[in-house]
């Protein structure tokens, strides 16, 4: 059977390692053998810098910032060996797409990178954080046909939209 | 930078240079230091306090938190 194809933004990677919410939902996708979750390259410079903010701010010490930095790192290459998650590169064709949705959304560039990565990799589905799926709106959903969906959606609620 | 010789047997060598000729790595200089990241990486494992995302998840659920996910990231002007 084919699976369906997820793409997990950063925001939901992110998520996995650091928020109180979303976790289970994207911990459910990667687990679950009906879905391929995909994500950008792009993701791990986000992450990266999403570390280094908090480090910056004085939220997490520089030694937590270091250890959360390799965990995250060894745990991405450990499912991608489990092929629970794929890494995609940013190739010329997502940089034209995502040039496109700038243009015709309003998209920030790294909104419209993930997204262009999203549709040209065949995701139905893209799951972000609460912020990102009010940026990424229907409008969207419906002249990309990909739908878009927060990680603190219920996953009877995904099993229904998907479906699985 | 500090410059470092190494004794490669052939075997070696060619695999490094099969690496650099599929484009994965600059230089047989660039392919060392990735399995020397790789090495460095194993060994700084060791010492996280964490097995599992759960354990990161809850270690970082008791900070107070100054930002909410990564939208900080994508602040631009409209």
């Amino acid at each position: 059977m084919k699976k369906i194809k997820l793409y997990l933004e950063s925001s939901a990677l992110w998520n996995l390692y650091y928020e109180e919410t979303g976790a289970e939902l994207v911990e459910y996708c990667l687990e679950n053998s009906q879905l391929t979750c995909i994500s950008s390259i792009w993701s791990q410079l986000e992450i990266e810098r999403g570390i280094k903010k908090r480090e910056n701010q004085k939220e997490i010490t520089a030694e937590e910032a270091e250890n959360l930095r390799v965990f995250i790192e060894t745990d991405g290459k450990r499912l991608a060996s489990k092929k629970q998650l794929e890494i995609v590169p940013i190739v010329e064709d997502y940089i034209f797409t995502a040039r496109r949705f700038i243009q015709e959304h309003n998209l920030f560039a790294s909104d419209a990178l993930h997204l262009a990565s999203a549709v040209l990799q065949g995701c139905k589905g893209i799951l972000v954080d609460d912020y990102h799926f009010k940026r990424l709106n229907k409008m969207i959903e419906t002249r990309e046909g990909i739908g878009i969906y927060p990680t603190t959606l219920a996953i009877s609620d995904l099993k229904v939209q998907l479906p699985l | 930078m500090e410059v470092a010789s190494v004794r490669l047997t052939d075997e070696e060598r060619r695999f490094l240079e099969q690496l650099v000729a599929k484009g994965k790595y600059s230089s047989i200089s660039e392919a060392l230091k990735a399995g020397l990241y790789e090495l460095m990486r194993e060994e700084k494992l060791k010492e996280i306090p964490w097995k599992s995302r759960t354990e990161v998840r809850k270690y970082f659920s008791e900070k107070e938190k100054t930002l909410k996910g990564l939208e900080a990231l994508h602040y631009e002007e409209d």
